[in-house]
């Protein structure tokens, strides 16, 4: 059962993935982005990564897609508005199987078979143990990242707010 | 859910993993369809029924009361027309979208009835992560709705859309930090542990823990209002500017959906709320077995239900918000106030120990003070409705 | 747990199933006429005018981006609660309230800059935005 949902969620990522880059319309672009997002989801549910699976829907698929969204419909592009990117078809295909080979080639160097939360009772990355480890472990990192959320947010509303 | 397969397997004698998984799948499915059918499309109806039966006494009008008793099958019979409808889109409507946004409003907030729980064992998933998947689920609802607003290609759609994912995006801050407050108390997110670390006495209850939480249990209910797109925070679907909002342009089913959302979102908000604060399904410890399952599930319905009349209650009596005055409550209110409650929960928590006799004294103080908050309250209604010369309105709720 | 889990995953197919099913019932039976002005969009009973979707409020993007911002905090700042009590019982309360503090601390900074610029009102001063049509 684990092994079909994982093939159905895998299918459902890579396809919405490249529906997004394959459609026209920004906006089907980014309901393709949502399918494979919630997909993503999905796999780390076939994981038991209950947290992982929260966050996936919250941050990316709620909070991101709505500002993507946003964005999309600020700039209100049409089809007619936007300009072909020159590449080829072929290119366009070289340059991906490049990146995808260069993707595997860096997840097999630094991921190489290990897990940072190996799985226990309580599923893959609990909720206790990542606290415990953004706690103790990574307290520095968990408190820059806060700096970083702040510099994001003054940067983003600095730029945003410029006159032009 | 689990255990209850589990015996089933048992009692057949079944072994081989690929008979257990398929009956966890198909008694998964049997859970999920039952919930969806049984009870959630019958709530949500009967809901709708009750809140237009109570807004038409609060304005001393009759209601719906032709179809069944009362009326309470006006649901059923709305459902129907719905059905029978001609399905309209626009023809400049972007057509992929205009299909998609009703999917995402309903999953998005049926989801969230996965995890609600109904007492200790009946619920379908106890997650780990349950508060936390509650906002994620829901998270989906903004979404659909700027895409409905969007596809629409209508104005009223557009500013309907825009409007309340923006509210429902905002609201969400002061709604995650105060339950923030709830989850550090508790220590856990699994909502079933929320319940089990309060007790069946007021005093035991999140809301009366500390004074902190209970001003939490304030800005958790009105930013749940708002999320919900309820009056006073109704701007998105305000009637007399934008038409219907962002469902302007639907017809048929797709509309259904979008009002079937709306009113299982009441729901959603009384349940998560009595979870987080009321005390869920906890009864004294006076029965077992079968009988103690029921009877959480009454006292949990109860506390819910009441919630709901209040929600209800709320929409009727209050004005609507300005756009600048949502935005305002919002940011320059809710976010600090909540802020500053998770930091003065951490504080307590630390000063008065759980259980200790401050602490203790404290919860029954507030129990008396919510007591005294509700007494004067009542007073002023029973001063109010003597001002009003009762003697003409109608407060016979079934006539 | 994983059958929790899983259970979630199958609950939201049902859903989307039940949508789904209903809307094809309703496609198999509902009268079919299309034509005349029915395909318009509603604008108080009037042809509509110009394009339907207009150019609207710049805040509402700084508003998303501002909500990005805070949820990705309370994303990190949720598995932190968790742990807390089991720090207090354990005495390590004073670390973990700290760690707490200033993490929101920095946030809550943010929070006063942008109130400081003005950007958490809906109606900023702003003299040149009044030509640009624009929403609310």
């Amino acid at each position: 059962m684990q092994t079909i949902a994982f093939w159905v969620f895998s299918f459902l990522a890579v396809a919405g993935a490249v529906l997004t880059v394959t459609r026209k319309n920004p906006l089907s672009s980014a309901l393709s982005l949502v399918v494979s997002l919630v997909a993503v989801a999905g796999l780390f549910a076939t994981l038991s990564a209950h947290f992982l699976f929260a966050i996936q829907l919250l941050v990316y698929a709620g909070a991101v897609m709505v500002l993507v969204i946003y964005v999309i419909m600020i700039l209100n592009l049409r089809e007619r508005d936007m300009r072909v990117l020159g590449l080829s078809r072929p290119r366009a295909a070289l340059a991906s199987v490049a990146s995808l080979a260069v993707l595997l080639v860096l997840a097999r160097v630094f991921a190489g078979g290990r897990t940072a939360f190996p799985a226990d009772a309580k599923g893959l990355g609990s909720i206790e143990e990542l606290a415990t480890a953004l706690f103790t472990r990574y307290l520095l990192q968990f408190e820059v990242v806060s700096v970083l959320l702040l510099a994001a947010m003054v940067g983003a509303v600095v730029l945003a707010m410029r006159k032009f | 859910m689990q255990q209850l397969l589990d015996r089933f397997i048992e009692s057949r004698g079944w072994t081989g993993d690929w008979a257990i998984e398929l009956v966890y799948f198909l008694g998964m499915l049997f859970f999920a369809v039952a919930l969806l059918l049984v009870v959630v499309t019958p709530f949500t109806g009967i809901v709708s029924w009750a809140e237009r039966r109570i807004a038409a006494r609060m304005q001393s009008r009759v209601g719906p009361n032709r179809v069944g008793p009362q009326g309470i099958l006006q649901w059923a019979a709305d459902g129907l027309k719905c059905i029978l409808k001609e399905d309209l889109i626009p023809e400049d409507a972007d057509r992929i979208l205009f299909t998609a946004a009703p999917y995402l409003v309903f999953c998005g907030l049926f989801g969230a009835f996965a995890v609600l729980p109904f007492s200790e064992h009946l619920v379908i998933a106890d997650l780990d992560a349950g508060a936390f998947y509650v906002m994620a689920i829901t998270s989906l609802v903004p979404l659909g709705i700027i895409m409905s607003g969007w596809a629409s290609n209508n104005k009223w759609s557009l500013l309907g859309g825009m409007r309340s994912a923006a509210q429902i995006i905002s609201y969400e801050i002061p709604a995650a930090l105060s339950l923030l407050a709830v989850v550090l108390a508790a220590g856990t997110l699994s909502l079933q542990g929320i319940i089990r670390a309060q007790g069946w006495s007021p005093a035991d209850w999140f809301l009366f823990r500390n004074p902190f939480l209970f001003t939490g249990f304030f800005y958790f209910f009105v930013a749940n209002l708002a999320e919900g797109n309820r009056t006073p925070f109704d701007l998105p679907e305000a009637e007399s500017e934008l038409v219907a909002g962002y469902s302007t342009e639907y017809s048929g089913m797709r509309f259904a959906f979008f009002m079937l959302a709306e009113w299982a979102n009441l729901y959603v908000v009384a349940s998560v709320v009595n979870v987080a604060f009321l005390g869920g399904w906890n009864v004294p410890p006076i029965a077992e077995g079968v009988v103690l399952t029921i009877l959480q599930m009454v006292v949990f319905a109860a506390k819910s239900l009441v919630l709901v009349f209040v929600i209800i209650w709320v929409r009727w009596t209050l004005p609507r918000l300005r756009v600048d005055q949502m935005m305002l409550l919002c940011w320059k209110y809710l976010v600090p106030l909540s802020f500053l409650n998770v930091l003065g929960t951490a504080v307590w928590m630390m000063i008065v120990p759980e259980g200790s006799a401050a602490g203790r004294v404290a919860s029954w103080l507030l129990v008396l003070v919510g007591l005294s908050l509700s007494g004067l309250f009542g007073l002023r209604v029973r001063k109010n409705l003597k001002d009003a010369d009762v003697g003409r309105l109608y407060l016979n709720p079934f006539s | 747990m994983l059958f929790d889990l899983a259970n979630v995953v199958v609950f939201l197919a049902v859903a989307l199933g039940f949508v789904w099913a209903t809307l094809l019932a309703s496609r198999l039976i509902q009268p079919r006429a299309p034509g005349g002005d029915k395909g318009l969009t509603y604008e108080c009973g009037e042809l509509p005018v110009g394009a339907g979707r207009i150019q609207f409020n710049f805040r509402f993007y700084i508003l998303a981006l501002i909500f990005l911002v805070f949820e990705v905090e309370i994303a990190f700042v949720f598995p932190v609660a968790v742990v807390f009590r089991e720090w207090l019982e354990s005495g390590r309360a004073a670390t973990a309230f700290a760690e707490i503090f200033l993490f929101i601390g920095i946030l809550f900074l943010g929070l006063v800059y942008l109130w400081r610029k003005g950007e958490l009102s809906w109606h900023k001063e702003e003299p040149e935005a009044e030509d640009v049509p624009s929403v609310r």
